[in-house]
Parts: structure tokens; C-alpha cells; sequence
């Protein structure tokens, strides 16, 4: 510095130019023979934004000033570069205000990264990133977060001269959000406040931070409101100008309607002055519709007796935590509290349920004789019934008489005679209520629906009669009534339909004394009976089931309730009241059905999409118009996803055509699709599209690709329909079909967007829509990966794997792994549903969990099945192999009959129960040993209420057929009378009798509480191939599957590499084995033989391999077609961290050798413990360990030939959203899913997934 | 290296004071028994080509040199000191770099080179004609000034000063006319370079030069 200063003095002192020069050579040379630097004098005038905050992404901070001189450095050299300015960041004070202790950071401008940029002598500008304390300051790899507090940023020009601003930069914590109150809200009727507690909630001057609400099935944000006030705030040190508060609580008002119903959101907190952090905890909110009345809005209260009275309806909500709170009812300004019953848990709303029945008392005397409105309303300020509510406060009536004094057991109807009758007033035969009454005041008609208590032995009392205006109004003839036997009518299925079309009930009968005669329906209360009996067609009966009737009810029928009557060969009539409903104007939206086609010999899984749907509607298809003559069929296994989504199957048998499509729940709404489905013949059958080779192409780029499936023919086009990252439509794609065979279609399809749907058409019009292809750019890059829906437990080293149980159903799959150590492997293995877009629905555990703990085990799916293989148990690696089927919603037992049995104080409550029946297969059964099946389609039955002056019970008898190697069956049922469909839990396992017909008597004890119904992608148990054992036990292997090049029927099961030590002290090798297995029985059978050593050897031993099986579908380059070529990947040499990145790759030959191994001539992935897939012509390697830990970054290579790689490089867009390691990774058509893994250090372990296009 | 700086510098001067008179001789022959040798001065002008050793471009350059011609076998050894000047310069443009405006920059440098050499020259005495090659240190004090742009954004200049240790190898062909000698030089000079603004390569170069040095 002295010799510098001494320079310009000299230099300022001379006044000739040729002084200078002179002095300029010389002088320094006598000073010093070193290089000095000489800038100008730099100065910082100004920093924006003065708040920031970069734990979560890197934010920008401007530096205005001048004399900020970069300098070209290494000009003679041949690698020209230029120098920055360097940017220092000195802690000046801490987030609590004590003096700064953080060494000071010069800010790593390496132009690898572009933390710093130079935009002019008097701008600059850095980023405050993750991770820019770094690690290592020649190559800026990532260290840890700058810490929070005021700093002094400084600019040092090449000759060492700095600038400094002091207090110029406040760094703050990101804000962390631990709860929002309410939960569940009501947006619907009202502004609505939330207050949301939790920490580092910053307010910059008077800006307060900002609130996003994001709805977590779409990712949408739906909502973002500033915050409207703070509290529990503290000063934070601030730049000069600024103030600073950090807070703990904040409120904000979501204004009416800005939130729509049904939905849940994640909340999230976002600083104020664009800071660049927001909260990351999960959040949630849900918010749910204002309540409403499904029972009677006008109730009646007795003057004369405290009257509770009960109302049923939907989404009453029941505050549990921190205090109990339930809804309240207005009466005429007077309140009145409730308690509440039949109550569901709130998924995201752990504080509060959801109910469906209130109750409340209204004490005598409280309100004179009259009628009054009144009001229900949810807590706390939640939203109000919208239906006017009324109470009519009634006094007692009087009986005089009652004719018939007689009425069979089936149900009739009786005339009472009195005054003061209340429109709202029940008759009763014993405590057996009417099923209607109609009054004029002085004369009421009440209608029973049976079965009734017979009493007309010799000896038996009759029955008193009641007339009852409210519970405590009411008036009595005693000893009035006989019951004598006769059939009773215990329900129709479906209870309501719609009238469009030609469709088939179902009357299920009691006491029918064989055969039914005639069936009669009329509008309800009317005598216009229409007719079903044998002679006219319209009635069905089955000799060996005389208590059902099968109706043909023609289309066309008035809509409205509908009264019931059956007549057998007794005389006595059996009566059901408003037994079924007939609707016409279709009120829930239908809007696909996919695939939209079937062949007429096969069984066709489809999807069913449209809004409303309620657990679980009947499913029907009708041929299109319902011409005269035609009837609707009902669909197979209806299982229901959601409100907007079913899938079921449609059986073989129909007849070529077009067909509608006709759901109805069980409350009677229904919707309609015309010409939802076609069903085509058997020898012209529908294309259906499995796989797209290859399943990416570039964006707005020709491509040649190749359509594996069936069903093709002469003169199919294909189609392109594609979306953006939005999920918006994209236009400009385009298809040409080039080439047909049945199997085949080859085209050139022009792909825009991020992904596209691809459909084949036929010249007949049926087409097949396959999800999806994704849309890259020219360098291949991948569309970027999003966080999806967590695991329910952290794992690390598991097993990712996808799996079809249907052909439109798939799920993703992750097995075994363990929590972060070694020493602690997992059994359990859970599940997701992937949809058409990629997106993974939540997690849940699978029933059936390995027998064994498990890490580092291999997993992959052969047709029906999935095969788990080696893996470490904790202590040793093992040789298990295991193998668990994905169980089909067609292979199920169904009940085929019912009966009802009376007991005067053992059975159910009367109405509505829904059965299921799964089977417990026999431990020889191949596939499923001990396992359990889907269950059959759900079974609604009406349990009769009994009359009989002592009271009794129902019992029910169900009846169905054996199922194939079932060992037992397991019956579930609704918990309790008229819960929704869908609830349904494990009632009584039922030991195969070996009889022909099998029977379950529920006596209505116990009450279900045990296992759900296994859903749609629930697995059978893992069996363990005991004769096909791996020959050397391996951990962290490469698991693939491989066709045989000459017969599609035989599969081959790789094991390659691993390590048969343990992960801590690790024995590697590369030795290969496989084994043969054989598919028949169309895809239901697979048999195996056991391993055969491969007689060709990886070249290094290594483990925590990717084995990759590349065929001609997957990758285009792959030559010829029908060849599979086994590559197996990089791995660990040793340690999990140390790298060994060979890749070798062999063909797959016929009968399953290998042929020799060669080297794939790249230089190897980059990362050791990470996930891989080999797809369109690229092997990408996702995350692994690097320098710190886990890694976000990931890596491509694209093929050069069948066997022959280029050099890895970084894979564009690749970058995972957290960092992992010995993750799973799965790949379903054009979604790669990584699940789980290490998020740090190798002993760690965590729950996030993430999801991407390719 | 500030005590052979330093040594090098009195060297030159030192020996550039001295001088002989030794006119009168047309030919290298025509020297008398007990010639004391004599003492030289002289200019040359010419061109400097670095371009065989770096992306430095062509310069003219300018050397004053003096010294004297030692009296033994026809005054076949001199020892010379000289002082030279030359500037060439280095460009670039649309050098890429993500961190600029515009993604990339360009750039200009001028070496201002002052050159100090001592060389010890072995003439050989045919007569009029004096053929010589000669050999010694050479001191390049060199300040290298950077300006550039990237985008519309000129950089503020930065310069870095030097003195970096060579060598000089001149090759050349001396004319005894009047009195002195005319004469055409081709020099060989080599010096690396260890300034960041030029990196690690050197300040090697090719030089020519023709002048006339008085024999004094």
C-alpha cells in the first residue's frame, strides 16, 4: 500500500508525459518487482432489498455506487476471464442484537454459479442463496446459511481497496407456521379471520407479511391476502431507515367466498418486502360448505313436555380441541345448545369432526303454542343452515278409532279418527311408527311398511295404537290392533332411479310363501298400481332365491315416490311405503368414461370421471336412446375414489353398440353420458395402447414413435392432445400415422407443452387414450420435479415400483427401507394412486406388509405381480426372494341372497346397513397364500323395523357362493344403521363350509371396528418363493425384469452385483443370477424355477447398483427390436460413498443368459446411492451423495448405440426439490417418481416425494 | 530479486557513461596495434513482434544502447547496455461470461513495455563488414492497462505495474560508415510473466530494428 501511494505521489509530482512514462517503469521496478493492481476509488451509495431472506431460494440484492471495476485477468493465457469486484458481508449485529460473531463472507462469484453479477461501474448485484457460507471456496460448493442478522456489505475493486456500507443488509429467518385457527372454516356465507400463530412472521416498516392459501389436490393458489394486524412482535436490528419486527402471531381475513368449499388448503407465510422466504410447514385448512338439513325442516314440540328434538343433515361440525363446541339453535332469539352424533374425523382438521345428526331439548313451557323460525349454526361464527327451519309447538290430539282393527304383517294402512291431529303426526302399532300420515286434522290415514310382529296367536294381546303429535302430545287407543302373518318387503336396489331409461330393481322379500305372484307399484299414497308378473315379462323370479323379484321397470315412469306391494300365495300383502323413487332430471355431472370402448368377449376396467358421485353409487350402461325392448346393465366392481372420480369394470357380454351411461347414488341423484361406451365385436375389438416408445419427444420437433398395444387396424390416426405446467391446453401438436399392424402404429407426432395424452383412433371411431408422453426440450431436459404428497413414514434404502391393477388404475408403490440406520429396517409397504397427470394421491399403508424387515432390497412389477428381491434384514444380507400380487376387483366373492330372521331382543336396528365380503385364500394358494382379496360389490340392505308390544330386533342371514381357494371369508359392514357407503369395517370371518352355498347370520353383534375393506391397489401377501432363493445373499443388487427376446410368455428375473456383507462392512460383488418365470392364464398365473448363475460376470464388483432393462419400447436405439439389453449402473466399491462408475452392459438371451458384459464406455454417474432410470435413449442418475450430503442435482447420459453410452452431464431441469439418497425411484409411462430416501448424511431418513415428466 | 534489480540497473548506467575515441577506421583491419578498444552509442528503431510467444499484437519500439568494444582481436567483444520502449496491445470480444450485462464482454490491454537489457556481443572482424551475436539479461519493467465493456457499460480501467526478469539473444550485421557503424538487429526476447492481468504466459518476442551507433 505505502509503495502505491509513493507511486501516484511521484506520478503527480512530474509534469511531462514522458516523465510519467518514465517514472512509471521505473519507480516500481526500484520499489518492489511485483505485480501491483491500481483501480479506482470504489464507493457504495446504496443496497435494495435491505431485508432478505435466502434459506429457501436465492434472492437478488443490488448494489448501487461507483467505481466498481472488473478486471480481464489471464489474457495471455488462453483462458480469458474477468475479475469482479469482491463482495464482502461483515455481521454487524445479531438477530437479537448482540455484536455480530459471524466471520465475514466474501460472496462466491465463480461464473459456474452467477451468485455475483456486474452490471455497470455503478451496479452490481449478488444473491443471498442456501447454502453460500461455502463449503469449499475455489469451487463454491454449498456449506451453510448465512446467518441472521444486520450486515455491512463491502465492494473490493481488483487492487484491494474497498467500499463499505455499513448496516446496509438485514437477513432474516424464514417464517414458520405452526397452526391456523379455524379449522375447519366456512367461507361460503361471510368474511372469515384466520389467526395464524407460529414464529419469524416479519413486518418490514408497515408491510406485514403476506398469506397464501394453496389448494393441495391442484397446487393451485387459490387465495393470497396481506395480513391485516401482528402481535407478540419484537425489533429486529434494521438497515438505516428501516424498522424490523419479528412476530408470533397474525390475522388475516379471507374475504366471503375466497376460499371454495370442499376443499383443503395449505397455508403459508410470506415475508414482507418480497424477503424471499415463506413458510414450509404443512399447514392446512379445510374448508368445508355451510351445513344443511337432509331430515324434516319443520319439527314439532309438545307444550306439554320438554321435547328433544333430532335433526339429521350434513356437515355439522363438532369442535373437540381446545374446547368443546357444537352448533347452536336459534328459536325466536333464544338459544338453545346441541350435542351431536354420527360423527367422522376431518382429515386435515385433527381438531374438529364432522357430523350428521344434532340433537337439542327445548324444556317445557319455553314458547306458547304456535309456529316459529329458527336458526342452526356451526361453530365458532361458522356458517348457517340455509333452509328456513321452523318449530311448531303443538298440544296433545285425541283418538277416537281406528279401522281396520286388523293388518297384516307385510304392512297396510289404518284410518284414525280424532282432533287436533298435527300435519306432523305419527301413528304406531306398538312402538312400530308409520311410514306416512296425511290429516285433514280430524282424520289421518297412516301407512305401515312391514314386517310386523305377527300377534294374532291365541292368547296374545293386541296392540295399542298411538297417535302421537309430538313425544309427550299424543293419545292412545289401547289393546286395538292384530297383526297377522304375511310377506314383508324389505328393500329395492337401487332405491331410486332415474326414468330415462329401461332399468332392473331388485325386490328383496321376507316370509314370501313361494312364488311370488305379482309385484305392484303406485305413486306413493295412490291406488295406480302398475303390474310385474311372470306372464307380462317385466317379472323375474328365481326358484331357488323366493324372496327376491327381479323388476323390469320401463323408462317413462312419473317421477316420485313410489308405494311397494307383493303378493304371494298367502293372503296377506306385503307393502313397503315410498320403496322406491323415480327421478328424471339427472342432477350430478358424468363427464367420461375411459376407456370409452370394449370388446364384446372382454372385461373392460374403466375410469369413470364427473363430480357429485357418493359412496357407492350403481353404475349402469343402457343402449344409447333406450329404444324399446333394451335394458340397462349394471357394471362390475364400482369402487369409489372420490366425489369426482369411480372405476369399475364393465363385464363381458354385451351387445355391439353405442351405450349411455347412467350413475345413480344411493340418495337417488343420478347423471347421465350418452354414448359414454361402445362395445365393439369380439373380432373388431377397440385399440388399446400399453406402452410409447420412445415416451418423450422434443418440443415442436418431428419425432418418429412407436405405439405398442392391440386392436389396431388399417386406417387408425392418432392424435395429440397436450398441456403446459399448468395444465393447460397447449396447442400446436400434430400426428401423422406412417405404418398400422395390429399391434403396432408408427407415427410422427409433433409434442408441445410439458406432457400430452395420446389417442388412437380406429376407422370405426373407438379409440384409446394413453397417459402419457412427455414433451422435453432439444437437450433433453426434463419438465422439472414438484414435491408430491408425503410418505407416512420417513424410509430410506426402500424400493420404489409402479403396478397396474387394472389397466387404467396405477399406483406407486414403496417397500420396506429403513428409518435412517442400518439397524432399523421396515416391513411395511404403502401406497399411492398416480392420475392421468402424474400426480401421486395420498399415501396410505398396504394391509399386507413384508414378512420380513427390509432395506435395500430391489423391487420390480412382471404383469400381475411384484417381486421383491435380496435386501438386508437388520443384521445380514439375505437370499429371500418375495413376490405379492396386485389384487383385481374382478377376482372377488359376491352375496348373492339375503334373509331376515326375528329376535325379540338380539339384532339390528332398523334401516339401511352395506355389506362387502372379501376372501382369505387357502395357504397354498399360489398367488395370495393366506392373503386376502378385494371385496365384492358393496351390499345395501333395509332392515325392517319390528312391531311387536314387547319390542324386537332383525337378524340377517347373507347368503353367497364359494370363491376359488378360500379358506374363510371375511364380511364387513357399515359400523352403524344408515351410515354412508364406504365406511365399512370387519364384522366376522366366516370359515369356508365347503357347501355350495355360504351363509353369515348377523345377529347385529358385534359392532364392526375392525380392518377396513382392502382398497383398489392393495397387494395380496408377500409369499416367499421358498424354492427359488437368491444363490448368494445381496443387498443394494440391481433388480430388473427382462422379456425373453424369442417368447413374450417367459420374463426373467435379474439380480446383479450387490453386496453380501453388510452395509457398514460391505463385501461387494459382480457376480449376476436369475431367474426364469412363465406367464399364462392371461397374466394371472406366473410360475418360476429357480435362480441360474449368469455365466458372465460385471466387470467390478459393486453394489447399490441400477440394473436397467432397455428394449426397443423404452428406447428407440435399442436395435433390434424385441432385444433387451441389461445395463447395470455405477455403484459403491466399498462404503456407500465411495464410487466406483463403471457401467456394464450385456444382451438378455434366449433362455435368459447373459451375453459377455462390456464396458458402456462412459464416464460413470457422479454420485454414489442414487436413483436411475433408463428411458428415451438416456440413463438418468437422481441425486446420490455428494461433497455435503445428499445432493439435489442429477445427471444424464444418452446412448450412443445398443451398448455404448456418452459421458454424464447434468440432466436440464433435473434438479430434485430436496435432496436424496438411496431413494426409491419409479417410473410409470412418462412419470418419474422418486420417493423417500436420505435427505443429508447417509444415516438419515426422510418422508417427501417429488414427481417429474420426461 | 530487488538486489539484482538494483544491480542491473547500475550495471547499465554505469557502463553507458563510459566511452573511447576510436575513429577513423573504415575496416575492422585498419585497427593500430594497442587499439584500446573504444567506447559505442546508438539508437535503433524497429518493430516488435510478440506474437510467436502471445496474443500481444505488433508494436514499434525504440532502443537507445551504449557500451564499449573491448581492444583485443579486433575489438571482437563488446559489452552494451540498452533501454527500450514498446507498446503493443491484446483485444478481445464477446468473451462469454454469464455474470456481466449481456452475458459477455469485451476487452483491450496495452502492455506498456520498458526494456533494460545488458549484452555481452561477440563481433566477428571481417573487415568492413561486422557480423555479431550476442546474449544477456533483460529487465521488462511492463504496466499493463485493462479497459473493457460488456454491454453499454464500459469497465472503470484498472492497471497493474511489473518488472519481470528475460532474456535477449541479438543477432545482427554491423557496416563500419562514418563514424560508427549502421546496422540491422534481429533479437530474440523471452520473458514470462506472472501479472493476473495477463495470466501465466510471457512477454516473449521477436524483435527488429535497424540504427546507427557512434564509436567513439
Amino acid at each position: 500500500m505505502a509503495h502505491g501511494l509513493l507511486y501516484e505521489l511521484l506520478m503527480r509530482s512530474t509534469s511531462t508525459r514522458l516523465g510519467r512514462l518514465v517514472l512509471s517503469l521505473v519507480v516500481p521496478w526500484l520499489l518492489h518487482c511485483n505485480s501491483t493492481v491500481s483501480s479506482p476509488e470504489a464507493s457504495i451509495s446504496a443496497v435494495q432489498p435491505a431485508v432478505v431472506c435466502g434459506t429457501q431460494a436465492a434472492k437478488a440484492v443490488a448494489i448501487s455506487g461507483d467505481g466498481f471495476a472488473p478486471l480481464p485477468i489471464s489474457t495471455l493465457a488462453d483462458t480469458t476471464a474477468l475479475e469482479l469486484p469482491k463482495i464482502f458481508l461483515t455481521q454487524r449485529a445479531q438477530a437479537d442484537g448482540s455484536t455480530g460473531s459471524a466471520a465475514e463472507l466474501q460472496v462466491y462469484d465463480g461464473a459456474d454459479q452467477n451468485h455475483v453479477r456486474w452490471q455497470s461501474a455503478g451496479q452490481m448485484s449478488f444473491d443471498v442463496y442456501p447454502g453460500m457460507r461455502v463449503f469449499d471456496p475455489l469451487t463454491g460448493a454449498a456449506g451453510t446459511d448465512l446467518s441472521p442478522g444486520l450486515y455491512d456489505v463491502s465492494v473490493q475493486n481488483p487492487d484491494g481497496r474497498r467500499a463499505r456500507l455499513d448496516s446496509a443488509l438485514a437477513v432474516i429467518p424464514p417464517p414458520m407456521l405452526v397452526s391456523a385457527v379455524p379449522n375447519p372454516a366456512c367461507t361460503a356465507q361471510g368474511d372469515v379471520a384466520y389467526t395464524l400463530t407460529g414464529s419469524s412472521f416479519t413486518q418490514v416498516g408497515s408491510q406485514l407479511p403476506q398469506v397464501s392459501f394453496t389448494d393441495v389436490n391442484s397446487q393451485a393458489v387459490v387465495q393470497t391476502v396481506t395480513a391485516s394486524s401482528a402481535s407478540g412482535c419484537v425489533s429486529l436490528p434494521a438497515p438505516t431507515g428501516l424498522t424490523l419486527q419479528s412476530c408470533t402471531t397474525l390475522v388475516v381475513t379471507v374475504p366471503k367466498g375466497g376460499l371454495p368449499d370442499g376443499a383443503t388448503y395449505r397455508i403459508a407465510v410470506l415475508n414482507g418486502d418480497a424477503t424471499g422466504c415463506a413458510s414450509q410447514e404443512d399447514v392446512r385448512t379445510v374448508v368445508i360448505p355451510p351445513p344443511t338439513i337432509t331430515s324434516a325442516t319443520t319439527l314439532a314440540v309438545c307444550s306439554q313436555a320438554a321435547t328433544t328434538l333430532q335433526i339429521t343433515g350434513t356437515g355439522f361440525v363438532h369442535v373437540t380441541q381446545p374446547v368443546d363446541l357444537t352448533p347452536v339453535v336459534t328459536i325466536n332469539g333464544m338459544a338453545f345448545p346441541t350435542t351431536v352424533s354420527s360423527c367422522l374425523p376431518i382429515v386435515d382438521a385433527p381438531s374438529a369432526e364432522l357430523c350428521t345428526t344434532v340433537e337439542f331439548t327445548v324444556p317445557q313451557g319455553a314458547f306458547p303454542i304456535g309456529t316459529y323460525s329458527a336458526q342452526l349454526q356451526n361453530p365458532p361464527g361458522g356458517c348457517s343452515v340455509a333452509a328456513a327451519l321452523k318449530i311448531d309447538v303443538v298440544g296433545p290430539p285425541t283418538l277416537t278409532s281406528v279401522v281396520p282393527t286388523s293388518i297384516c304383517s307385510g304392512g297396510g294402512q289404518l284410518t284414525l279418527t280424532g282432533s287436533n291431529i298435527y300435519s306432523g303426526a305419527i301413528a304406531l302399532i306398538s312402538t312400530f311408527e308409520s311410514s306416512s300420515l296425511q290429516t285433514d286434522g280430524t282424520t289421518a290415514t297412516a301407512a305401515f311398511s312391514g314386517p310386523l310382529t305377527v300377534n294374532n296367536m291365541p292368547g296374545q294381546p293386541r296392540y295399542d295404537v298411538t297417535l302421537r303429535n309430538a313425544p309427550g302430545c299424543e293419545a292412545k287407543l289401547p289393546l286395538t290392533e292384530v297383526v297377522t302373518p304375511g310377506p314383508s318387503i324389505l328393500f329395492v336396489d337401487p332405491p331410486a332411479i332415474p326414468n330415462i331409461i329401461t332399468i332392473q330393481a331388485t325386490v328383496y322379500a321376507s316370509g314370501v310363501s313361494p312364488l311370488i305372484k305379482r309385484v305392484r307399484i303406485a305413486p306413493a299414497g295412490t291406488q295406480n298400481y302398475l303390474d310385474f308378473t311372470v306372464a307380462l315379462g317385466n317379472l323375474g323370479l328365481d326358484p331357488t332365491r323366493p324372496n327376491r323379484a327381479l323388476l323390469t321397470l320401463p323408462k317413462g315412469l312419473a317421477t316420485g315416490a313410489y308405494d311397494v306391494v307383493l303378493d304371494d300365495q298367502s293372503i296377506c300383502s306385503a307393502f313397503l311405503i315410498k320403496g322406491l323413487t323415480v327421478v328424471a332430471t339427472p342432477t350430478l355431472t358424468v363427464t367420461a368414461m375411459t376407456p370409452a370402448f370394449g370388446a364384446q368377449d372382454q372385461n373392460t376396467a374403466v375410469v369413470i370421471d364427473g363430480a357429485g358421485f357418493k359412496s357407492t353409487p350403481r353404475v349402469y350402461l343402457t343402449p344409447t336412446g333406450s329404444p324399446v325392448g333394451s335394458l340397462a346393465q349394471a357394471l362390475a366392481g364400482v369402487t369409489f375414489q372420490s366425489a369426482t372420480r369411480l372405476t369399475a369394470v364393465v363385464r363381458a357380454g354385451l351387445l355391439p353398440g353405442s351405450y349411455d351411461l347412467v350413475v345413480v347414488n344411493p340418495d337417488g341423484s343420478f347423471g347421465i353420458k350418452t354414448q359414454a361406451f361402445t362395445v365393439t365385436s369380439s373380432t373388431a375389438p377397440p385399440p388399446v395402447i400399453t406402452s410409447i416408445a420412445p415416451s418423450s419427444v422434443v418440443t415442436a420437433t418431428a419425432t418418429a414413435v412407436t405405439i405398442q398395444g392391440t386392436g389396431f387396424r388399417a386406417g387408425a390416426t392418432a392424435t395429440l392432445t397436450c398441456y403446459d405446467a399448468a395444465g393447460a391446453l397447449a396447442a400446436g401438436s400434430a400426428a401423422t400415422v406412417t405404418a398400422v399392424t395390429a399391434t403396432t402404429v408408427r407415427a410422427t407426432v409433433t409434442g408441445t407443452g410439458t406432457y400430452c395424452i395420446v389417442r388412437v383412433t380406429n376407422q370405426d371411431g373407438t379409440y384409446f387414450d394413453f397417459s402419457a408422453i412427455g414433451v422435453t426440450n432439444a437437450s433433453l431436459n426434463l419438465t422439472g420435479f414438484k414435491a408430491g404428497n408425503n410418505l407416512l413414514v420417513g424410509r430410506r434404502a426402500l424400493a420404489a415400483v409402479a403396478g397396474r391393477p387394472t389397466a387404467v388404475t396405477r399406483f406407486v408403490y414403496a417397500v420396506g427401507g429403513d428409518k435412517g440406520a442400518d439397524n432399523t429396517p421396515l416391513a411395511t409397504v404403502e401406497s399411492a394412486q398416480s392420475g392421468l397427470d402424474g400426480r401421486l394421491l395420498a399415501f396410505a399403508q398396504q394391509a399386507q406388509s413384508l414378512p420380513k424387515a427390509l432395506s435395500f432390497l430391489g423391487v420390480v412389477n412382471i404383469g400381475r405381480f411384484l417381486y421383491a428381491v435380496g435386501g438386508f434384514d437388520g443384521t445380514a444380507a439375505v437370499k429371500d426372494v418375495y413376490r405379492a400380487e396386485l389384487l383385481s376387483p374382478l377376482l372377488t366373492p359376491q352375496f348373492s341372497d339375503v334373509d331376515f330372521t326375528y329376535n325379540p331382543t338380539v339384532g339390528l336396528s332398523p334401516g339401511v346397513y352395506t355389506y362387502r365380503i372379501a376372501a382369505v385364500l387357502n395357504s397354498t394358494d399360489p398367488n395370495n397364500p393366506n392373503g386376502e382379496t378385494l371385496t365384492g360389490d358393496s351390499f345395501p340392505i333395509q332392515v325392517p323395523a319390528v312391531a311387536n308390544e314387547g319390542g324386537g330386533l332383525i337378524q340377517v342371514t347373507l347368503y353367497w357362493k364359494p370363491f376359488a381357494n378360500a379358506q374363510k371369508y371375511r364380511i364387513y359392514r357399515s359400523p352403524k344403521v344408515n351410515d354412508p357407503a364406504g365406511q365399512e369395517r370387519l364384522l366376522a370371518e366366516v370359515n369356508d363350509s365347503g357347501m355350495m352355498l355360504q351363509s353369515y347370520l348377523d345377529t347385529g353383534s358385534p359392532t364392526p371396528a375392525g380392518l377396513a375393506p382392502l382398497p383398489i391397489g392393495a397387494t395380496g401377501s408377500w409369499r416367499l418363493l421358498a424354492t427359488a432363493p437368491l444363490a448368494t445373499a445381496r443387498l443394494g443388487a440391481g433388480v430388473a425384469a427382462a422379456v425373453d427376446p424369442a417368447d413374450a410368455t417367459q420374463w426373467y428375473l435379474y439380480a446383479a452385483g450387490g453386496n453380501s456383507g453388510t452395509p457398514s462392512a460391505p463385501t461387494p460383488l459382480k457376480s449376476v443370477e436369475f431367474l426364469p418365470i412363465t406367464i399364462s392364464n392371461g397374466g394371472n398365473t406366473q410360475t418360476f424355477t429357480s435362480f441360474t448363475a449368469a455365466t458372465s460376470q460385471m466387470s467390478s464388483n459393486r453394489w447399490l447398483v441400477g440394473a436397467l432393462a432397455a428394449t426397443q419400447s423404452n428406447n428407440s436405439l435399442i436395435t433390434p427390436a424385441g432385444a433387451t439389453y441389461l445395463y447395470v449402473a455405477s455403484g459403491s466399491s466399498t462404503s456407500i460413498t465411495n464410487l466406483d462408475g463403471n457401467i456394464d452392459v450385456a444382451q438378455v438371451l434366449t433362455g435368459g443368459q447373459l451375453a459377455a458384459f462390456s464396458n458402456a464406455g462412459s464416464t460413470g454417474l457422479r454420485r454414489p446411492g442414487y436413483g436411475s432410470t433408463l428411458v428415451n435413449n438416456q440413463l438418468m442418475g437422481f441425486g446420490g451423495f455428494g461433497g455435503a450430503g445428499a445432493s439435489t442435482s442429477s445427471d444424464t447420459a444418452t446412448l450412443k448405440s445398443a451398448t455404448s453410452l456418452n459421458n454424464f452431464n447434468a440432466l436440464g431441469n433435473g434438479s430434485l426439490t430436496q435432496p436424496r439418497a438411496l431413494q426409491g425411484t419409479a417410473i410409470e409411462s412418462a412419470f418419474i417418481y422418486q420417493l423417500g430416501g436420505a435427505n443429508a448424511g447417509v444415516n438419515t431418513a426422510q418422508v417427501s416425494t417429488e414427481q417429474a415428466i420426461w | 530479486m530487488l538486489r539484482l534489480c538494483a544491480v542491473l540497473v547500475a550495471a547499465v548506467l554505469g557502463l553507458s557513461a563510459v566511452a573511447a575515441a576510436d575513429r577513423g577506421a573504415s575496416s575492422t583491419d585498419e585497427l593500430p596495434p594497442g587499439d584500446r578498444g573504444a567506447g559505442v552509442i546508438g539508437v535503433k528503431v524497429g518493430a516488435l513482434l510478440p506474437q510467436p510467444f502471445s496474443p500481444l499484437g505488433a508494436s514499434w519500439l525504440v532502443v537507445v544502447e551504449g557500451g564499449y568494444l573491448l581492444p583485443f582481436h579486433h575489438r571482437l567483444i563488446g559489452i552494451v547496455g540498452s533501454v527500450g520502449v514498446t507498446m503493443p496491445t491484446v483485444s478481445g470480444s464477446a468473451v462469454s461470461d454469464p455474470r456481466v450485462s449481456g452475458g459477455s464482454f469485451d476487452y483491450q490491454q496495452q502492455s506498456q513495455q520498458f526494456l533494460l537489457g545488458l549484452t555481452v556481443v561477440g563481433h566477428i572482424p571481417l573487415g568492413r563488414l561486422v557480423p555479431y551475436v550476442g546474449v544477456g539479461p533483460r529487465a521488462l519493467v511492463v504496466r499493463t492497462v485493462s479497459t473493457g465493456q460488456a454491454g453499454d457499460s464500459p469497465f472503470p480501467g484498472n492497471s497493474e505495474l511489473s518488472v519481470e526478469p528475460g532474456v535477449g539473444v541479438p543477432v545482427g550485421l554491423g557496416i563500419l560508415l562514418g563514424p560508427g557503424r549502421l546496422g540491422v538487429e534481429l533479437q530474440l526476447l523471452y520473458a514470462p510473466t506472472h501479472q493476473r492481468s495477463t495470466g501465466p504466459g510471457s512477454f516473449g518476442s521477436m524483435a527488429i530494428a535497424a540504427g546507427y551507433s557512434f564509436v567513439l
